[in-house]
């Protein structure tokens, strides 16, 4: 009796343990053929929105964000990311000194590097100074920009924005920090938030597993596969126990 | 059988390390092109048809709006950027009568790849000039692995011929 009725227990086994991998199955399938396709897909190019995953993955950007105005355009810098009017402008480590509008595009100071922008946000040119110490201020005279560096140096550019030449002109109107709205930090944020995930990130954890947890996550995946080579095996041993079968049957049928 | 393991995996982080890094900085690289004498930057402005261009070969957006150039008689040198996979790859190219004459990685931020900045691979781009249709007169055989870096470089030296060809063209008008 009980010899009868074990192949048809393991079928149940084989069937339950193959309903309860088949999440993780499809999971593993689905973010394989997407990681596959990287580049076609755009993965690493997008960026993702939702609040929900950005929350599980806790991002949100330390500290307070540092913000200077040049007439109505505002850039903000947060951790290393730079914002014009609340868009995504630039990503660099070193801190905004100051900025300067000069005709129609604007400076933006940096420690050892001047980012110069037009006044719709497009990126003209990452200007280094070449200065021997950091920038910690800046300025315009006469539509050339003014640095002032960390030993109270006063340099100006030529009218390209190329070359700095040391210069004893006097200089007052020196760029300053402004306070941000509350409005304007929440833009901010949002901005922040949707810069600092790409989907091919979410893509690979979930393959990996991570994204439940970063630390036995894997061990999930792990399992399914596991599952998934003893779904393989069982599989084939249902397969090969019901030939033999089928083969006794015909052999007796034969013979009696 | 662990320290095998092991060394396998210090030696792989030894030459990711290496990999990575400063070769050699644009000032020095300027400089060296013109004999420790270099001229003072002069600047192109990408707009109009140029950028549009620009975006053809770069296959993506521009980012900057200008570039900078050295220049002496038939001479200029171009430092340009641009990204392999993840990270930017800075180039140095020298470029005498429309030809590249060198070309050169000096900064490589990216994981993989790096094998572009040997002198195997950079010489290939020794004497090759732009085609009407704005393509490298010459092919450049890629390296198997560093697909997107020999990608990246391709598109920096025909970027550098084609601003080499402009100001040469708007200084002829």
């Amino acid at each position: 009796m009980s010899r009868r009725k074990k192949p048809f227990a393991f079928f149940l086994w084989h069937r339950r343990i193959g309903l309860a991998a088949l999440i993780f199955t499809l999971i593993l399938a689905v973010t394989g053929i997407m990681l596959n396709h990287t580049e076609e897909l755009k993965l690493d190019e997008s960026t993702v929105q939702s609040s929900l995953i950005l929350n599980w993955y806790g991002i949100n950007p330390e500290g307070s964000p540092l913000n200077f105005n040049a007439g109505s355009h505002w850039v903000s810098q947060w951790n290393d990311q730079l914002f014009f009017n609340g868009r995504s402008l630039y990503t660099h480590k070193e801190k905004i000194q100051g900025i300067v509008k000069i005709d129609n595009m604007i400076a933006i100071a940096l420690q050892n590097f001047v980012l110069l922008i037009d006044d719709k946000g497009e990126i003209i040119e990452l200007l280094p100074t070449g200065l021997t110490s950091a920038v910690k201020n800046i300025s315009s005279l006469h539509h050339k920009i003014i640095l002032l560096d960390t030993q109270n140096n006063a340099y100006i550019s030529d009218a390209d924005f190329t070359l700095w030449h040391k210069t004893n002109e006097r200089v007052n109107n020196w760029s300053g920090t402004e306070k941000l709205s509350a409005d304007k930090i929440e833009i901010l944020k949002q901005a922040f938030r949707g810069q600092g995930l790409t989907v091919e990130r979410v893509i690979l954890d979930l393959h990996s597993g991570r994204i439940f947890n970063a630390r036995w996550g894997i061990y999930i995946m792990d399992a399914s596969a596991i599952i998934m080579m003893l779904l393989a095996l069982s599989g084939l041993w249902i397969w090969w126990s019901r030939k033999l079968k089928m083969r006794s049957k015909k052999h007796y049928q034969k013979h009696h | 059988m662990i320290y095998k393991v092991i060394l396998l995996l210090l030696i792989t982080a030894c030459t990711n390390l290496y990999a990575k890094g400063i070769y050699q900085q644009p000032d020095e690289f300027i400089a060296q092109a013109f004999n420790g004498e270099p001229p003072p930057p002069t600047v192109i402005w990408i707009k109009g048809e140029l950028k549009q261009q620009i975006e053809k070969i770069l296959q993506h957006k521009n980012k900057y709006r200008r570039a900078r150039y050295w220049q002496k008689a038939q001479r200029s040198v171009w430092v340009l950027k641009e990204v392999g996979k993840t990270e930017p790859i800075t180039v140095g190219i020298i470029i005498d009568d429309n030809e590249i004459s060198q070309l050169k990685v000096l900064q490589f931020r990216e994981s993989r790849g790096w094998e572009v900045r040997y002198p195997f691979f950079t010489q290939q781009f020794k004497h090759v000039s732009l085609k009407e249709d704005n393509d490298l007169s010459e092919s450049i055989d890629g390296i198997s692995g560093a697909t997107l870096s020999v990608r990246a470089l391709r598109k920096l030296a025909r970027i550098a011929l084609l601003l080499n060809k402009t100001i040469h063209q708007d200084a002829s008008k």
